[in-house]
């Protein structure tokens, strides 16, 4: 399973170079750089950036050691120049993607700082979290307070939902929200509901404040999660990794222009 | 105005003061009624028409022409007494009148308006740093969420945004077509289709850290410079 966290950098490819990390002061260097074009996925259909390049490669990141020394872990990039999204793969916990972000961005013009938090249009992303298989939490802030909407789906799957919102002790965090039982109300068929679409949730006064989600290709799992712009994604293989980007790219880059 | 008249009733034969009258009061009647058009053309319905006027009396009582210009005619109408003539209670009227729909023409729309929904760290609203219109630290992060409404005769609108020494702009979720300026200094944009509310939530990063004195983020209507909301960051 790799692990990729998620920027955003406009114009990035003009400053990319292998001597970026050059200064003594930075603690990353990119160690290769690679070009190729990205194909869409036939599973993404009306993928919009099609035949857009990319800049993947390795770079290197030195970590200070307790005696003063250091030892150095190599990681993963990726640029996909049309989209803008950055991707940064980090082979285990010592190295904080974080403080990749740091040390790049000290070293770009300010033009093409990359932005470690995403800014996304809500209706757009709702509607890529829409296309998740499963959803493990999705912790929405609505005018009537917080709340998992993941709960609520549960919630819906009984036969008189109000009353096991009422009685059942498993949803007792959901009560206290001012308009819930207005929310499970206007649910038409809640025996009928198959996933987060059916809940006519008003995305435009709702903050997404949390998602974990799976989505699966050729039966590989890529899991999402966001919160308060950061994103990651952990992918099983890179088919799958491929795939949700893909469909971020869709729904959210270029569905929320 | 008694004078005045004194004035034109010797200067003018009564004929003559009579068809002036007619015009003064033509005058003032179309003036009105493009005053009203003014105010009820970009406006698609009632709910909206009532919104906007309730907000521009708001805003343009707190304004020194709304004091001067009542004073004024208070003091008129208590030194000549009003309702002597047609002539003498429209001129005071647009004594009144005349102002405020200026001040409605520089200052339209009223009906962009920004509130603050403050919560706790778990997410419940917190009742009493809304009412203050105060935000504080979770987590080095400082979570503001404005709910935006904006009339439906706006078709664009920018909200300048001032943010205080020692936190940044870390992240910030709108809805398709409202943005955040390039330099993270107005909220601009136009609402969603077919609705006027959305709600716009900023999250800012401690750096340095606010100081007592400067710890104010304002949002204000770009073209007016009308302040719409302002929240007091703790340190």
């Amino acid at each position: 399973m790799s692990t990729s966290r998620l920027g955003r950098s406009e114009g990035l490819e003009k400053y990319w170079s292998e001597h970026l990390g050059d200064r003594p002061e930075t603690d990353v260097a990119i160690k290769s750089i690679d070009r190729e074009h990205v194909e869409s996925f036939p599973e993404v259909a009306d993928y919009p950036f099609d035949g857009q390049i990319k800049l993947t490669g390795t770079f290197a990141f030195e970590i200070p050691s307790r005696n003063n020394g250091s030892f150095t872990q190599t990681g993963e990039y990726e640029y996909r120049t049309a989209s803008e999204l950055f991707l940064v793969e980090t082979p285990t916990d010592l190295v904080d993607a974080e403080d990749v972000f740091t040390d790049l961005n000290q070293q770009l013009a300010s033009t093409a700082e990359i932005q470690r938090a995403l800014s996304l249009p809500r209706d757009s992303f709702w509607r890529f979290i829409e296309e998740a298989d499963t959803i493990e939490t999705l912790i929405l802030r609505g005018r009537g307070g917080t709340y998992d909407a993941a709960k609520l789906l549960s919630v819906l799957q009984y036969d008189d939902p109000v009353e096991t919102l009422r009685t059942n002790p498993e949803f007792s965090d959901l009560r206290s929200i001012e308009d819930i039982e207005d929310i499970i109300s206007a649910v038409d068929t809640p025996s009928e509901v198959d996933g987060i679409q059916d809940l006519n949730i008003d995305i435009y006064s709702t903050i997404i404040d949390e998602v974990k989600g799976t989505y699966w290709f050729c039966d590989r799992a890529a899991d999402v999660w966001y919160k308060r712009g950061v994103l990651q994604l952990d992918a099983e293989d890179v088919d799958a990794r491929e795939y949700v980007i893909q469909l971020f790219e869709r729904d959210v880059i270029h569905g929320g222009v | 105005m008694a004078t005045v008249a004194r004035c034109l009733n010797e200067i003018l034969n009564p004929q003559t003061i009579e068809v002036l009258e007619v015009i003064f009061i033509y005058l003032i009647l179309v003036g009105a009624a493009v005053g009203i058009l003014l105010i009820v053309e970009p406006i698609s319905n009632f709910k909206e028409l009532r919104y906007e006027l309730t907000e521009f009396v708001h805003y343009y009582k707190n304004t020194a022409w709304w004091w001067l210009t009542t004073f004024l005619i208070s003091v008129i109408s208590l030194t000549i007494g009003a309702g002597q003539s047609v002539f003498v209670d429209l001129t005071l009227l647009s004594l009144f009148t005349a102002p405020a729909i200026a001040y409605y023409h520089q200052n339209s729309p009223f009906s962009i308006k920004v509130e603050y929904r403050a919560r706790t760290s778990n997410g419940r609203t917190a009742i009493g740093e809304e009412i203050e219109n105060i935000a504080t630290l979770d987590n080095d992060q400082y979570i503001l969420e404005f709910p935006i409404t904006t009339g439906s005769n706006i078709d664009e609108f920018e909200i300048d945004l001032a943010v205080p020494d020692g936190v940044e702009v870390w992240n910030y979720s709108a809805i398709t077509g409202v943005d955040l300026s390039d330099n993270k200094t107005s909220i601009e944009g136009h609402a969603p289709a077919g609705r006027d509310s959305f709600v716009f939530e900023l999250i800012l990063k401690k750096t340095a850290g606010v100081k007592q004195g400067a710890n104010l983020v304002v949002l204000s209507d770009s073209s007016s410079g009308r302040e719409l909301v302002s929240v007091r960051l703790m340190p």
